[in-house]
């Protein structure tokens, strides 16, 4: 078994491997899963939190992560993302991907892809505060944890993903 | 007995410190398996690509096997792993926005932070909407909170709880599931022409 | 060799053998550790009474004494549990999550215990100070003030006598109250004037 494919990317299934050992190994040192949206929220709520202090305390949601003297990023979640993005950079520089790019469809233009990547981000993190996570914290950390409510949110995730591919196959393929 | 950090009593920084050695792991086999490269992500959904599913569904049952068999010699006590709570509507409605969410944008959160610090421009737009998305979402929120913290079935529950089949048997369906999977993606990925 | 045909029947292999692990047997409550770092949440006798005259619905009362079911003085609203049956799921399963779990009984190591439990099954769980001690001595039984207690504590016993008779079946009225008051005014008056008028 080929430890890299020809195009250099490492064999899934023994990156999956890997994965699975550091989500592993993050519940056996922390009793934490993985996960990614939190932290974006979390800088979220320190931006508004520097910019309107009230506003935060009076949003019932807002104030949890950072209403009064709370410190959104004084959380576990925030070290890990902050290790995801050194970690990538290690990889990406280890398999000569570090390049400045903009992946598209061959069908497609660069300028439509952008637009598209902000609004495909957009609707993501909205569907991410509602679910209460990512696919990092919800498919992996959710998902090895057999959590019912995440394996539902995994099935509804991949539905309209699989099923409206078909009008978006411009753009990808 | 783990988790460690509630038998060790770390300070702090060590368990921040420990935080960042393992989302270098994660951040590495993420960017290692091709997640950065959105066209690469979204393929799967073409079923020219399988990668996001052998590699997602390889992590989901190491980490579940590795939890169950810790479990059942007493190596870990599961009672102190957060398991995320199960909020059904929530959950349903966020899932399918996610899921559009990712055929559009051809990013997550994980994926999209692993594409940026590759230099990838479409990953950067990504996470910037996704910030405004949260933003935007949080300014809503308050005026769905009662649905938004409905239809709570549990705060920890699990599948072998809620229909009462021991964790065991769970897992060796879910192994069975994801083995049917890797075949169904080595099968539709020969079809496809996708050359390794 | 075909190294992922070895790599689904080796997966296949560990899920037969993941079949075959029997549930753990559900801890009994003698040996039940309590983390020490998780804190506890209380609520006071009075506050638990209050609750219950305002008709609040948003908790769960779970009561531990052994003969909860049949004692003459009971809580009402409450559930009777038997202590050493908290861990078997037919009785933590039912309880609601969304409400809080308070917990009373007549020793303060269960109510502990049993709190610690109900918090690890990711219940919001919280236990009546001094148990069902207090209730009785604060709640039952209010202390009555003496004939030199201010207003302000003679309106709250007052209080409390409504609330107590009320829980006890015996109406809303604090009768026997009004004949001791105007006594202690009395009382309170002659003193005054002993010590030299206002």
């Amino acid at each position: 078994m080929k430890l890299f494919t020809k195009s250099n990317y490492m064999n899934p299934y023994i990156a999956g491997v890997g994965l699975g050992l550091v989500l592993l190994a993050a519940f056996y040192v922390s009793g934490n899963g993985l996960g990614a949206s939190g932290a974006m929220m979390r800088t979220v709520v320190i931006v508004e939190k520097v910019i309107s202090q009230a506003h935060v305390d009076s949003n019932i949601y807002l104030s949890k992560y950072g209403g009064g003297d709370k410190n959104p990023w004084d959380a576990w979640l925030v070290f890990q993302v902050i290790g995801v993005l050194v970690g990538g950079i290690i990889s990406g520089i280890f398999g000569g991907r570090m390049k400045v790019e903009i992946n598209h469809g061959p069908k497609i233009t660069k300028k439509r892809r952008l637009v598209f990547a902000f609004l495909g981000g957009g609707l993501f993190g909205a569907g991410a505060r509602i679910a209460r996570g990512c696919t990092s914290g919800i498919v992996l950390s959710g998902g090895a944890t057999l959590a019912l409510g995440s394996w539902v949110t995994m099935v509804c995730l991949f539905i309209p993903a699989f099923g409206l591919a078909y009008f978006f196959r411009k753009n990808w393929i | 007995m783990a988790p460690l950090v509630h038998n060790l009593g770390h300070s702090s920084h060590t368990d921040a410190f420990l935080a960042f050695l393992i989302g270098i792991g994660f951040g590495f086999f993420l960017e290692q398996g091709g997640f950065g490269n959105a066209v690469k992500l979204a393929k799967t959904f073409y079923f020219k690509d399988m990668t996001v599913l052998k590699v997602m569904f390889t992590a989901i049952i190491v980490a579940m096997t590795g939890l169950i068999f810790m479990d059942q010699f007493h190596m870990i006590d599961l009672s102190l792993i957060w398991i995320n709570p199960t909020y059904l509507w929530p959950g349903i409605v966020g899932g399918l926005i996610m899921g559009v969410g990712f055929i559009v944008g051809g990013y997550c959160p994980g994926t999209g932070i692993v594409g940026l610090v590759t230099l990838k421009v479409d990953a950067l737009f990504n996470i910037l909407g996704a910030l405004v998305g949260m933003a935007i979402t949080a300014e809503i929120i308050p005026f769905i909170y009662e649905w938004w913290t409905g239809s709570l079935i549990g705060k920890r529950i699990t599948i072998p709880e809620y229909f009462d089949i021991s964790p065991g048997i769970v897992g060796f369906l879910i192994i069975l599931i994801a083995l049917g999977l890797f075949v169904f993606s080595e099968v539709m990925e020969k079809r496809s022409g996708h050359k390794e | 060799m075909n190294y992922k045909v070895v790599g689904l029947v080796v997966f296949a292999l560990i899920g037969i053998l993941m079949a075959t692990f029997k549930t753990k047997v559900p801890i009994s409550m003698d040996t039940l550790k309590v983390d020490e770092s998780i804190k506890l949440d209380t609520i006071s006798a009075n506050a638990l009474s209050e609750m219950i005259i305002e008709n609040n619905l948003g908790y769960t009362l779970i009561d531990l004494r052994d003969d909860a079911s049949s004692a003459k003085l009971q809580v009402q609203g409450s559930i009777p549990m038997s202590y050493k049956n908290i861990v078997l799921k037919e009785n933590y399963g039912n309880l609601l999550a969304d409400k809080h779990i308070i917990v009373i009984a007549n020793s303060h190591s269960k109510m502990l215990k049993a709190t610690y439990f109900f918090k690890t099954k990711g219940l919001s769980a919280l236990y009546v100070e001094g148990g069902f001690k207090a209730w009785q001595t604060q709640v039952l039984n209010p202390k009555a003030p003496n004939e030199y207690a201010t207003d302000q504590e003679f309106l709250r016993y007052k209080y409390l006598i409504g609330i107590s008779n009320y829980l006890q079946g015996k109406g809303q009225g604090g009768g026997t109250v009004k004949l001791k008051r105007k006594r202690r005014v009395l009382k309170r008056v002659n003193k005054v004037e002993a010590d030299g008028g206002c």
